[in-house]
């Protein structure tokens, strides 16, 4: 059962059914590794007609769509069976899934119906000698690892791939032919959705966030997380935490960064009052830059920073905060 | 209403971590902690138990080499009655696949009515084996929950989503995935150490599952690892001391001017 060359790209969207940034990244990524095969792009998305025809523009030459609501109520079984019977009609070479909570379960579930390999956590995917190359961070980002499919070419193989592994790139001069899908009959439950709750004040999007201030022990009480806050919104940025400041309760575990909570990648990362334990260290070191705030001269923190500030947090941030108001004409 | 909570040891978060010419981890090696996930899917076992919503055994259910049973242990000590570790030399580079079918059928052999796991495991860290699991046995799985209960003859929980959280749920058996949960995990109490001293674990080999070594370990895998390096920590780690906020203040916002971060 021979793949052909082509790469395929899932795209989720978000509740206002647009594509989310994730899944315009994979398509992008999906039509420069296509076109290295010398194979086609091809994106499956979830969501309207209008999302397909906004992916179409990153130039996959088919743009499949699902947009039954039997895949919002149960998110994981119709979702699954859609993507699994494309993948049985035409045999892609590869298919790049979004590495989030949802994209993981619609994986598993694809390897244990057609029994396909999966690459996680893919942070590069490049081409050497006709095969796919791939790099993923493991043990906590202890060690990168390059590995790849041993079946390549004669099954299916899928990849978990974060964001920032491919680059959003709009198409010029191609058009997609996009054709709606239906969800095949007979699917059994997955994971069905009883309740959808809108959280207070939203929920952070820490995955896609270009600038994170990170709150840890150090702020010292709940009222002065205000401070990461306010640094975070001149940056436009989302706020974090360590696990001590969640387990205090001054902050949801949404919010959470390092072994147990979320693995972040921005642009720019600010530490304030956060001692740089390995738990914490492991769901940011791979941030662009890290600035990091913190009395003690012997916190870890200091040892994989770009610019570390050994000060009194409440008398920095304040300044910093004001200083950058200058800046940006706002003050 | 028997529980049985997936768990796996993994390399101590601290350990200094290298992967044998054969891109696999020489796990007998290494200082191993339970995959701190595990751990949360071993207390909320126990709560769902002391709830009183779901009476009957927990039972930890592990594939690894032996040296994994310091780690049961610990989990027996939580409170956990009884253990099964899978063991065998064929396993060794397992792949995705062939570790959910090695614990589907393990599974089989183990009645249960939940099957609990951490979200996600700090070697690998796929988050991927219990959709596999639930599909090859058949069942629903709700994943990545903040918070779970038992109801009825209904598992039910809440999952985090794009806007706040849904709540998920699904007729008994089933799977389920939790996360850090806003609880601690409890630490094995003196009596509990001396009782989990006591308490079963059995081993069972590729051949009791009906599985061939040939599907397995690194054999079957279809996925390789051909390499792998440490990252090298590139930062410059300029380090300014605070004297004047205005001042340092100053220092900060030049730094991120010239990354262009401004």
């Amino acid at each position: 059962m021979a793949t052909n060359n082509d790469v395929w790209a899932v795209v989720e969207t978000d509740t206002h059914g647009k594509p989310k940034k994730l899944g315009l990244e994979l398509a992008s990524l999906a039509v420069q590794t296509a076109a290295q095969y010398g194979g086609q792009a091809a994106a499956i998305v979830f969501g309207p007609r209008e999302a397909a025809e906004t992916v179409g523009q990153y130039g996959p030459s088919t743009v499949y769509y699902c947009d039954d609501p039997a895949y919002k109520t149960d998110i994981v079984g119709p979702a699954s069976a859609v993507i699994a019977s494309l993948i049985v009609q035409h045999s892609p070479r590869l298919v790049l899934l979004p590495s989030t909570s949802l994209g993981k379960d619609w994986a598993g579930r694809l390897c244990g119906k057609l029994g396909l390999g999966i690459e996680a956590d893919v942070i590069e995917l490049s081409m050497e000698g006709g095969k796919a190359k791939i790099i993923s961070p493991a043990f906590n980002g202890a060690l990168r690892v390059t590995s790849g499919f041993t079946r390549e070419g004669e099954q299916t193989g899928l990849l978990l791939v974060r964001p920032g592994a491919g680059t959003v790139r709009r198409a010029e001069g191609t058009s997609a032919n996009v054709q709606q899908v239906s969800v095949p009959a007979g699917v059994k439950p997955g994971q069905t959705v009883v309740e959808s709750v809108a959280a207070q004040g939203g929920v952070p999007d820490l995955a896609g966030a270009q600038v994170i201030v990170a709150g840890g022990r150090g702020l010292g009480s709940a009222d002065k997380f205000s401070l990461a806050t306010d640094l975070a919104n001149l940056f436009g940025g989302a706020v974090g935490a360590t696990r001590a400041v969640v387990d205090n309760g001054w902050i949801p575990y949404a919010y959470q960064v390092g072994q147990t909570g979320k693995t972040v990648r921005p642009k720019l990362y600010i530490a304030i009052g956060i001692s740089g334990e390995i738990q914490h260290k492991v769901g940011m070191q791979t941030s662009g830059t890290i600035v990091a705030i913190n009395k003690d001269p012997n916190a870890p923190i200091f040892q994989f920073c770009d610019l570390g500030v050994v000060g009194d947090l409440h008398q920095v941030v304040p300044a910093l905060i004001e200083e950058i108001k200058k800046r940006k004409g706002l003050a | 209403m028997n529980i049985v909570v997936c768990m796996k040891a993994v390399p101590d978060t601290t350990a200094d971590k290298q992967l044998a010419a054969d891109g696999t981890l020489d796990r007998a090696s290494l200082p191993v902690i339970i995959n701190p996930w595990d751990e949360y899917a071993i207390e909320e076992a126990l709560r769902i138990r002391e709830s009183g919503a779901a009476p009957g055994e927990i039972i930890l259910l592990c594939m690894g080499p032996d040296s994994s049973t310091e780690t049961i242990r610990k989990g027996l000590a939580m409170g956990a009655d009884r253990a099964v570790l899978v063991t065998d030399p064929a396993l060794h580079g397992s792949d995705y696949l062939a570790t959910a079918r090695v614990l589907a059928e393990a599974l089989r052999k183990t009645p249960f009515d939940l099957a609990l796991f951490g979200s996600q495991s700090t070697d690998a860290g796929g988050g991927v084996i219990y959709n596999i699991v639930a599909e090859l046995l058949g069942l629903p799985a709700i994943t990545w929950l903040n918070e779970i209960e038992v109801v009825g003859d209904k598992v039910r929980g809440k999952r985090g989503s794009d806007t706040g959280y849904d709540v998920v749920e699904a007729p008994l058996p089933a799977i389920a995935s939790v996360t850090q949960t806003a609880n601690e995990p409890r630490y094995p109490s003196l009596p509990g150490i001396m009782k989990a001293k006591k308490k079963e674990i059995v081993t069972m080999a590729l051949a009791d599952l009906g599985i061939n070594a040939n599907e397995v370990g690194l054999a079957g895998a279809a996925t390789v690892v051909e390499g792998s390096q440490r990252p090298q920590s590139a930062r410059a780690r300029q380090i300014i001391k605070a004297e004047d906020p205005a001042a340092t203040a100053l220092a900060i916002a030049d730094f991120l001017e010239s990354k262009k971060l401004i």
